[in-house]
């Protein structure tokens, strides 16, 4: 068994597995960032994923196109995130709370709606998944080029993503605003920046991004819709902002140390290894937990996070 | 401090009660139950103490840590109730029976209602003394309020935090031994349908006091059994409660636009001195 493990057809599979998993937490993370660097702690996030993940796979079902599906999920969790950022930003009520609203609601919201329109059956209803494109060229690399370059669509706009956010909030006149009303949003409010509205675009793209997420998972890799499918990914991805320390590259390169640890747990249970697999599944959740012991305070919060903003 | 891990904190809890309950059968049934309360309320405290001791020492969000032993948690009841805990004469994943010392008696006749609720009500009764007529209660209710004040007037505030946790899951154990020594008299999966979620939703409806909580707690209670009876009878699948849950609260928070509203006719039909007096 050790001789296949160390083999490196196990290990190009194993992180080529680990990319595809680590996609809808890299991309519910980006949009985190976003939230969090103008100040506005969304832990809804989990809540926000499940509507994605449910409306990508209504729209992609009930229109035969899973293009569809991705945008019906982006627009749900832009709409689900409208609702926290409603919430937190303009009735300034505390972020923690309405985060755990966010959450019961798209849970009991998805749960309803599935159970509603499909019953409960052994048969769930199943759609097309995205194909993976090989890129041409890249895609020859030994090692390489079967990780990065021959996986679905959806994953390489999650890997476009990580530039374009980083862009955005480092190079443009928006992200330097959306930074400021993070850090301190006085200064900003003074400077003429209209506080709330930058956090609402903060909030919401995060709602986007995190239903594009939630799409990943049912559109982009299982082809069905489960209650509750997420299981907890949205809370990892918290996790994958803090150990990222609220960077793109930092959320790429943690999103990729929990999809590989994820990814190693599957393939440790098909390889027999004889640990209960009960064990190997809580892996990820133990494995956020040390890295959030790692990362020992909170270096790089936004100074504002979660704060309110009154105005004087 | 935020205690999202109520429901890993009530599977420990349970966890404890039964494997206590399998491993005493011959003693008298107060001393089972008494035995079984202290382990659960451990068992629960320590599970939610671990993530409090970690935001305590290195800051790491409870939020998060709590949420994440909440799955460990389950894959750990999961893991149990099919291997050394499962019950050799059955098919389903379950513990064995426990010995009928350790079964909470029976309050109301043809109902389910158990000893639990006696429980629950001294537990209410028991947190509304800790918090507002001791020295602990005192502390907590300082650090949630300012840390930094609590620190300079000489309270610890890393204790604190870790004890808070540590009650609050000990407290969510004891639910978890209730409903196994009442209910089901044994283990098995899914001892905790989401309760751990929807007593946050009851914590803060309560406004943080128990007789709010406990007023809530029974409302949700109705809730969850109506919507057990709407799937059996009707076919609604019962998530509608957690959606009726959610929506709730989230109207909750609504609820601070109402002086918006409410002041708005006055506004407009003002004219700007009222304008200026506005802002």
């Amino acid at each position: 068994m050790w001789e296949t493990i160390f083999s490196l057809s196990f290990l190009v599979g194993l992180l080529t597995a680990g990319v595809r998993i680590a996609t809808p937490l890299l991309v519910a993370a980006l949009g985190e960032i976003m939230s969090e660097k103008a100040g506005v702690l969304n832990i809804g996030i989990e809540g926000t994923m499940l509507a994605g993940s449910l409306a990508g796979f209504l729209g992609a079902y009930y229109s035969g196109n899973p293009w569809l599906g991705v945008l019906a999920g982006l627009l749900a969790g832009g709409f689900i995130s409208s609702i926290h950022a409603y919430l937190s930003i303009t009735l300034a009520t505390d972020q923690v709370v309405n985060g755990i609203a966010i959450n019961v609601f798209g849970w009991g919201l998805t749960s309803l709606l599935f159970g509603a329109l499909f019953g409960i059956s052994a048969n769930p209803p199943k759609i097309q998944t995205l194909e993976p494109i090989a890129i041409p060229f890249l895609s020859r690399i030994p090692i390489l080029g079967p990780i990065l370059f021959q996986q679905s669509p959806l994953v390489y706009i999650a890997l476009l993503l990580v530039p374009l956010v980083g862009v955005a909030l480092f190079k443009t006149d928006l992200g330097l605003s959306l930074r400021a009303v993070g850090e301190q949003p006085a200064a900003a409010d003074t400077a003429g920046i209209s506080v709330p509205l930058v956090r609402y675009i903060a909030v919401i793209t995060g709602g986007l991004l995190a239903g594009l997420g939630g799409v990943f998972l049912s559109v982009g890799q299982l082809g069905m819709f489960t209650d509750n499918m997420t299981a907890g990914r949205g809370f990892i991805a918290l996790a994958v902002v803090i150990f990222g320390r609220w960077n793109p590259v930092g959320a790429l390169l943690a999103s990729l140390l929990f999809g590989v640890a994820y990814a190693l747990q599957l393939s440790l249970q098909a390889l027999g290894f004889h640990v209960p697999h009960q064990f190997l599944l809580m892996l990820p959740y133990v494995l956020t937990m040390v890295a959030l012991a790692g990362a020992v305070g909170r270096r790089g919060a936004p100074a504002s996070l979660a704060i309110p903003y009154r105005k004087a | 401090m935020w205690n999202i891990g109520g429901e890993g904190q009530l599977l420990m809890g349970a966890l404890a009660a039964s494997c206590v309950s399998l491993a005493v059968p011959g003693w008298p049934g107060w001393a089972i139950i008494v035995l079984v309360a202290l382990a659960a309320f451990v068992a629960g405290g320590a599970w939610a103490g671990i993530a409090g001791f970690l935001k305590a020492r290195l800051g790491a969000s409870e939020i998060i840590n709590t949420i994440m032993l909440n799955y460990v948690a389950i894959y750990l009841v999961n893991w149990l109730v099919r291997g050394p805990l499962k019950d050799p004469a059955s098919y389903v994943p379950q513990s064995p029976v426990f010995p009928a010392q350790a079964w909470l008696p029976q309050i109301l006749p043809q109902t389910r209602v158990h000893a639990g609720i006696v429980l629950a009500i001294l537990a209410a009764v028991a947190v509304y003394v800790l918090l507002w007529r001791t020295s602990l209660g005192f502390s907590v209710i300082a650090v949630g309020s300012n840390p930094k004040a609590a620190r300079a007037g000489g309270i610890s505030v890393a204790s604190t935090m870790v004890m808070a946790m540590f009650i609050s899951g000990g407290l969510a154990g004891l639910a978890g031994a209730g409903e196994v020594l009442g209910l089901y008299h044994r283990m098995l999966d899914g001892v905790s349908a989401g309760y751990g979620f929807s007593a946050m939703a009851v914590a803060i409806l309560g406004h943080l006091h128990p007789a709010g909580v406990s007023v809530f707690a029974f409302l949700f209670a109705a809730l969850r059994v109506g919507a057990d009876a709407m799937q059996r009878q009707l076919g609604v699948p019962a998530a509608v409660v957690r959606l009726i849950e959610g929506t709730v609260i989230i109207f909750l928070q609504g609820r601070h636009m109402l002086p918006a509203l409410l002041s708005r006719p006055r506004h407009r039909a003002g004219s700007s001195q009222t304008a200026a007096s506005e802002s």
